[in-house]
């Protein structure tokens, strides 16, 4: 697929699906020419765990480049804490949506940079033993 | 038509958080202005339970992910307003988390309409720093240290260190090294900025109020879909403000005590406005004069006669008045947290003296009968009083019509000082030293054995029989009652005094009686039921007709 597809096909599945988890995380910015950023999305019947999170998060993170992979080091690391204390509560829903994590907002030149957690539906980032 | 509002609250009613939600993701939110759906959305947000509340910043929140949106500055600060002015957000909420997206797209918190925001929003982020749910508590912490812009908003020297304070305890809770090292560096830059702020914009004052007029037009208060709504949002944002303002008055200039008061007049009577409001509103300020006297009164210490409210900076365009009051840090501490404990509504009421809520709805009273609605807020130097909710004339429900329409009094003109040779006692006490009603305090209750209260109860006493003024002087009849050679004499007197008084000649009205013989001591319940709307329950005016009853049994068997 192409990269406007890959988006699209993201789009869909978090906003038109029925799924009762659903959500995505992304890595955007200026330095990503991708639309919509690098992403992973889900529409599941079940709860996304913790661990699934991370997962999430590591594989657009194996997407960035090295530079975008840098710039990106901080939001990463807060985006994973934010999942990783989303679980220390059992999950969170929609209505804690976490702001998007930024590499430097006060820096025009880099003020795009960020990875963002979006919380579409349903309990999300559930400790892994309580899925089981 | 019916609401975003009142949709949402349907779904919730049915316990139904998912369709409430898809409600509100289904909405075209346009932010790049304020129209209709941003307004109604501001009222889902003000007044919707907290639920919806949650609901409606959540959506919120991911709309603001696109960096595409465009978003508008009226847009940002109403809706941001809209949430703050809520009397309460619990400190789990998750919407301690999806507001900081709201928050971070201010671009600039130097800017007068924002920066008279942001004591109520550090009010707001202190408690998500400290209440204890580690996600919201490191969330907050994220957004000051990563959002260093946020330190140009004014605050006072202790708000700061308050500020400080709680960071650095969820700080030293984070385990991870490298986190914490970044979020300490963000930090310390927050703080260093935020240390050399002084703020200066002069529009600070008028901004808020001038943006909220613009926002809420009258027409749109009249015809507007969910135009009522709409009037509640304004006036509880205006409440908002008028607390701001008080908190801004205290951070710039660094008064004790600051106090603003906002008075407007209800609707339909606005041809009166344009006549008589410069008496009208000169004669509220007196009446909240008195109230804060009241209070002093009661929780004072040391009997202290307030200073007058001296007007410091007046609205432009509006009756919204910044005065200071020159007392003491610990009196104006003292004041402000009574305040405060009123401002919690039902919440407070066991926090709140009985005493002072009681003065409160007589002085709410006597507002609405010259119909004003009347918001007033206070703010002293210590960071949990810089910014203390607005008590409102709105707060309190109207009375409801006693049955005997024509006849009223208030419960401040029923006395509760039962013993009348104390109520003699206080005023002899009170010509001998007439400068001094600290030095009259002090005597009358070594001599009584009795407590602060209840020599309050009889000098209130003294001013219900006209012997004292409001300026606790003592009247020509202070002086003719103690000149008077027998007690009999003076119980006499006192009885004449009593027949003048409004609770004397409310009595003989309801009763229709032409001599003191003829009122029946033993309908004292009934008749305060029928003619006092504040004392109305039952087990409240028994108590309160005791002393109408003791006193009544001594005039008759001397009259």
């Amino acid at each position: 697929m192409v990269d406007c597809d890959v988006y699209l096909a993201n789009f869909d599945r978090v906003n038109m699906s029925n799924a009762p988890y659903r959500g995505r995380v992304q890595a955007q910015g200026d330095d990503i020419k991708e639309k919509g950023g690098y992403s992973e999305s889900w529409a599941q019947d079940i709860p996304v765990t913790d661990q699934d999170g991370l997962e999430f998060l590591a594989k657009i993170e194996t997407k960035c480049n090295e530079s975008q992979r840098e710039l990106r080091k901080s939001p990463f690391k807060r985006a994973r804490r934010f999942i990783e204390n989303a679980s220390k509560e059992g999950g969170v829903r929609p209505e804690s949506q976490p702001r998007s994590f930024y590499y430097r907002k006060d820096d025009k030149k880099y003020s795009s940079v960020r990875v963002d957690i979006e919380i579409a539906s349903g309990l999300t980032f559930i400790p892994v033993e309580q899925a089981k | 038509m019916t609401t975003i509002f009142s949709r949402v609250e349907q779904f919730l009613d049915s316990n139904d958080t998912d369709g409430a939600r898809e409600q509100v993701a289904k909405i075209s939110l346009n932010l790049s202005r304020v129209d209709t759906t941003i307004r109604n959305f501001a009222a889902l947000l003000a007044l919707g339970s907290q639920n919806a509340l949650e609901i409606g910043l959540g959506v919120l929140g991911r709309k603001l992910l696109n960096h595409d949106t465009e978003i508008n500055n009226d847009v940002i600060w109403l809706l941001l307003a809209a949430v703050l002015s809520r009397q309460n957000i619990t400190p789990d909420s998750p919407s301690r988390i999806s507001i900081l997206g709201l928050i971070s797209c201010v671009k600039d918190w130097k800017s007068p309409i924002f920066a008279l925001l942001t004591p109520a929003l550090d009010s707001f982020l202190k408690v998500s720093l400290s209440e204890g749910n580690l996600l919201i508590a490191e969330q907050t912490l994220d957004f000051i240290a990563m959002e260093e812009i946020y330190a140009e908003a004014p605050r006072t020297k202790a708000q700061f260190q308050n500020l400080k304070f709680l960071t650095q305890l969820v700080l030293d809770k984070v385990d991870d090294l490298e986190l914490k090292d970044e979020w300490a560096k963000g930090l310390d830059a927050f703080f260093e900025k935020a240390n050399k702020i002084k703020y200066s914009d002069e529009n600070i004052w008028s901004a808020g109020g001038n943006l909220l007029k613009e926002i809420y037009k009258p027409k749109i208060l009249k015809h507007g879909i969910g135009a009522n709504y709409s009037k509640q949002v304004k006036d509880n944002i205006f409440k908002l403000i008028t607390s701001s303002l008080a908190a801004i008055k205290t951070i710039i200039e660094g008064n004790n005590l600051s106090i603003t008061v906002r008075i407007d007049s209800l609707e339909e009577i606005d041809n009166l406005k344009e006549k008589d409001s410069w008496s009208v509103n000169a004669s509220a300020i007196y009446k909240l004069q008195r109230l804060f006297q009241e209070i002093a009164d009661v929780i004072f210490p040391q009997m202290t006669k307030l200073p007058k409210l001296k007007p410091t900076q007046a609205i432009p365009g509006s009756w919204t008045i910044i005065f200071q009051m020159d007392i003491t840090p610990y009196q104006s501490n003292l004041l402000a947290r009574e305040i405060a404990y009123l401002s919690l509504g039902e919440d407070g009421e066991n926090k709140s003296n009985s005493d002072v809520v009681d003065s409160w709805k007589e002085c709410v009273a006597e507002l609405k009968e010259d119909n004003l609605i009347v918001d007033l807020a206070v703010s002293t130097n210590i960071s949990e009083l810089n910014f203390v909710r607005a008590i409102s004339t709105e707060d309190i429900p109207n009375l409801e019509d006693s049955r005997s329409p024509n006849i009223r009094i208030l419960s401040r003109d029923v006395p509760q000082g039962g013993n009348l040779e104390k109520v003699i006692e206080f005023s002899s006490l009170l010509i001998k030293y007439p400068s001094s009603l600290s030095t009259v305090r002090q005597d009358f209750l070594e001599s009584n054995e009795v407590d602060k209260r209840t020599f309050y109860y009889y000098r209130r006493s003294a001013e219900i029989l006209g012997l004292t003024n409001e300026q606790n002087q003592p009247t020509n009849d202070c002086h003719m009652l103690n000149r008077l050679s027998t007690q009999s004499a003076q119980i006499r007197f006192l009885a004449y005094k009593f027949m003048s008084s409004n609770v004397g000649s409310a009595w003989f009205d309801w009763q229709d009686a032409k001599d003191l013989s003829e009122i029946q001591t033993e309908r004292a319940t009934e008749f305060l039921i029928a003619v006092c709307p504040s004392l109305s329950e039952e087990s409240t005016a028994k108590r309160r007709a005791q002393t109408l009853q003791s006193w009544l049994k001594i005039f008759q068997a001397n009259f």
